[in-house]
């Protein structure tokens, strides 16, 4: 007897596993605030593994110098934190870097992404951010459908952003027509 | 003109060979036919106690020790024999057979039909919400882990449940992949595999599962792998993991095949991290923590010699440790033969080079000593001491007198080798099986020199027919441990090669007209190992070895390794002609596991088994991927394969229910 109330513990435990890691996207997805970004093209090398496609932003690679990091650039592994502000066509683009989550407000036309380096950018300063929103998954063979307009920077997203700074990919548009696959 | 003399040579060798193969596998057969279909009678045998073979043999040990302490009587023996029957007694195979085939089909049938599902659900995913995903993946999750849990009740419905958690195990694993899609998660995805193995271990510890635990295996070391490799890092969150949960699991679950599976996932990780430890290239000093791992799995052999609990894992730890030390010194050898010599003498001056020589050259002095002063008390394992050391002795040897990067190695290793083979078959066992697993590593490296794929192909695969046949040898002696590592690393080696054959790119690149142009000294090679399996095919057939049980006609079971390899030779022969290899490969492949399936229940070998089931998965699994089929129509292939699968061991475990019900009433 005890030994099933065991068997099912780890039942529990599966499914918790499963709930936690749909709920950590599933939570900012779900209070997050939704913004409008531009995808814009990546260097062609290896885009598509897989059935998924890998999207980058305006505000993925970043040049920390023109954003006040003059000296010491924090390691790969960091955390920075970036303000957006709206754009006059409703998309989001970069305003500030900072290493601390911004205490001021940002209104409403402004909002802060929590991003991680990716890279190692001591000496070139530029740094690759990483938010948690550069894969989106497709059903079988539609991926170079979407690569083609990613290309020809036709391709936004909806992402939403919680009170945290994390970030989630709702949605995908073409020429701003959402991405389905009915 | 080389070529020619050489085609005849080849020619000569089969003709001489063939007829006694062909013969043989004429009358394996005829044999086997005969005795599958005589074998209604075995069934009538119910009411007595099923042993497996392993199981068998205890009980036939331990009556023989009773009888001799006079614990029991002779009479009191005879009555307890009555009430068992084993493999290898009375014919007991079949009922035996039965029932593991029962848990092969369920196992076959959820692996299948999880795999689908996964595939079926992730494909029609885009009409349901999110969260409406989410809960299918769920519900699907505890109905199944539910159900398993609750076939575990009965003793007659346990090993389908065994197989239902699998499935659900599988369901688990598909979700955490299938939620990370849903959400667009791009996570360190490596996490994702250990997520999974952490699922599935507990099941392993709960239910003492093997099938559970070597799948958890799987995916711990498919994560820490990820990690060093995908990520380049060195990769320690999988130490803890490995002393505090894969190692003590074992000891639970009690399987020495998981042990010697778990150790080798170790020492994969020590290799794969060695890189980043000494931030160079793979070198003949990073091969100090790969020796040390052995000598502790060596000493850890000698602690479990004692007690019966450990004595128990003795033989894989021990099999363990000989084979890691020996493959490092293969690795050494290789690393050296790779400079041409050049760096035994450029490291002469460096002061590490000589620690370490003589490091290695009074560790063999003193394990020799140790193991001469140790022969009366520990017999077998002091004679395999012996070697070991004395093995150190000549690679030290060669390391000081800078002989190791020339020739005269090439010749002097495996001619001790060799020489040392002999001279256990004939002692039975032993070193042996440490050996075998060392002289592939050798025939690898000495083959590259002659820079033909073909070469060291058809060399392995001749090989791999000496490894069986050796198992028949000291399955005849009752070293049926020994005999099963044996028959274990011919199989292999022949599936191996043979797989890569199926690949339709690997086969073009590797036979082709050069496959002759190699030279005199492969073919001598060659004609040696050919020998050999041609002087063990002889003594098996007409001379069995042994008193008790020789070896039959039937054991010949290597018919297909024999054909194979003969094949090969052919149309390494005409490499010139296209040929279909992919195709005949696959064909020969799916015979070769076919036939080791039946092998493996006709003498109830559950090693074979596993290893053919194994093989069967790789190679679907390959040609599903390769096959440009959409998911939905390769889902419902799986789904409706493991559905006849399930169903079809369901009625089988019903009609064995009737038959134990039934039968006491007929008697």
């Amino acid at each position: 007897m005890k030994n099933r109330i065991l068997l099912y513990a780890v039942v529990v435990f599966q499914v918790a596993v499963i709930g936690a890691i749909a709920l950590s996207k599933g939570y900012t997805r779900l209070t997050g605030r939704k913004i409008m970004v531009k995808v814009v093209p990546v260097d062609p090398r290896s885009l598509f593994r897989g059935d998924y496609v890998i999207l980058k932003y305006d505000f993925s690679t970043v040049d920390l110098a023109k954003h006040g990091f003059k000296d010491e650039v924090p390691p790969r592994g960091e955390y920075l934190f970036l303000t957006l502000k709206r754009g006059p066509e409703g998309f989001w683009a970069l305003e500030s870097v900072s290493p601390e989550f911004p205490d001021t407000g940002t209104g409403d036309d402004g909002i802060v992404v929590r991003g991680l380096i990716a890279n190692e950018a001591r000496f070139s300063k530029r740094a690759d951010f990483i938010f948690g929103i550069e894969s989106y998954f497709v059903p079988e063979g539609e991926g170079k459908y979407i690569e083609k307009y990613r290309e020809k920077k036709e391709l936004s997203a909806e992402i939403a952003v919680d009170r945290y700074g994390r970030a989630a990919l709702s949605k995908l548009f073409i020429a701003g027509k959402e991405v389905r696959f009915d | 003109m080389e070529v020619s003399f050489i085609g005849m040579y080849v020619y000569i060798v089969i003709a001489i060979l063939s007829p006694i193969i062909w013969i043989a596998g004429l009358i394996f057969i005829v044999r086997t036919l005969s005795r599958y279909l005589s074998a209604a009678r075995v069934r009538s045998e119910s009411g007595k106690v099923y042993l497996d073979a392993q199981r068998g043999r205890w009980l036939d040990r331990q009556l023989k020790e009773w009888v001799t302490a006079g614990v029991i009587t002779g009479e009191t023996e005879a009555k307890i024999r009555d009430r068992y029957f084993w493999a290898g007694r009375h014919g007991g195979r079949a009922v035996v057979a039965k029932t593991s085939l029962i848990k092969v089909l369920v196992t076959f049938g959820c692996l299948l039909v999880g795999t689908g599902i996964i595939f079926l659900i992730s494909h029609n995913w885009a009409n349901i919400s999110p969260w409406g995903k989410v809960s299918v993946i769920v519900a699907g999750l505890v109905l199944v882990q539910c159900l398993g849990i609750r076939l575990l009740r009965k003793e007659r419905s346990a090993k389908f449940g065994h197989a239902v958690i699998f499935l659900g195990n599988i369901i688990y694993g598909g979700g955490i992949w299938l939620v990370a899609q849903i959400f667009h998660i791009n996570a360190h995805f490596p996490t994702g595999v250990f997520l999974w193995g952490l699922g599935v271990i507990p099941f392993a510890i709960l239910l003492r599962s093997n099938l559970n635990y070597f799948f958890a295996l799987f995916l711990f070391a498919l994560w820490t792998l990820l990690e060093s490799i995908y990520f380049t890092k060195t990769h320690l969150y999988f130490v803890p993991v490995f002393f505090f949960v894969l190692v003590p699991a074992v000891y639970h679950i009690r399987t020495r095949t998981g042990l010697v599976f778990t150790y080798l996932i170790g020492y994969a990780w020590v290799l794969t991290n060695l890189y980043y430890w000494t931030g160079e290239e793979f070198s003949p000093f990073t091969l100090g923590p790969m020796l040390l791992y052995g000598l502790a799995l060596y000493s850890l052999a000698v602690f479990h010699r004692h007690g019966d609990r450990s004595r128990y894992y003795k033989a894989a730890y021990y099999f363990l440790a000989v084979f890691l030390i020996l493959a490092a010194c293969a690795a050494y050898t290789l690393l050296v033969f790779a400079d041409t010599g050049a760096l035994v003498l450029a490291e002469r001056t460096n002061l590490a080079y000589w620690a370490i020589s003589a490091f290695l050259a009074c560790l063999s002095l003193c394990g020799l000593l140790y193991c001469i002063r140790r022969r009366k008390q520990y017999g077998e394992l002091s004679g395999d001491g012996v070697l070991i050391a004395s093995l150190f002795g000549v690679f030290v040897l060669f390391l000081f007198t800078g002989y190791l990067g020339s020739t005269a190695f090439i010749y002097f290793l495996p001619l001790f080798v060799f020489c040392v083979c002999l001279h256990n078959v004939h002692r039975g066992g032993g070193i042996l099986l440490g050996l075998s697993a060392y002289f592939p590593l050798w025939l690898i490296f000495t083959l590259a020199r002659y820079n033909s794929a073909t070469a060291i192909f058809s060399m392995l695969l001749v090989y791999g027919a000496c490894e069986y046949a050796m198992s028949l040898i000291l399955d005849a002696k009752g070293k049926h441990g020994y005999a099963a590592a044996n028959r274990l690393l011919g199989l292999f080696i022949v599936f191996a090669v043979i797989y890569l054959h199926t690949i339709k790119d690997f086969a073009g690149v590797v036979v082709g007209p050069q496959a002759l142009a190699c030279s005199g000294d492969f073919w001598l090679l060659y004609t040696v190992l050919y020998c050999s399996l041609g002087v063990l095919i002889w003594r098996g057939v007409f001379k069995p070895l042994g008193a008790g049980r020789g070896i039959h006609m039937r054991e010949l079971m290597a018919f297909p390794l024999f054909v194979v390899p003969l094949l090969y030779v052919s149309y390494m022969r005409y490499g010139g002609i296209e040929v279909p290899i992919a195709i005949i490969s696959n064909v020969l492949l799916f015979g070769y596991i076919i036939a080791l399936l039946i092998i493996s229940y006709q003498h109830d070998q559950p090693e074979t088994r596993a290893f053919s089931i194994a093989a069967f998965v790789v190679l679907v699994a390959t040609r599903y991927f390769d096959i440009g089929l959409t998911l939905v129509t390769r889902s419902v292939i799986f789904i409706s394969v493991g559905v006849v699968f399930i169903i079809g061991s369901v009625l089988l475990e019903k009609r064995k229910q009737s038959l134990k019900i039934r039968e006491p009433h007929e008697e």
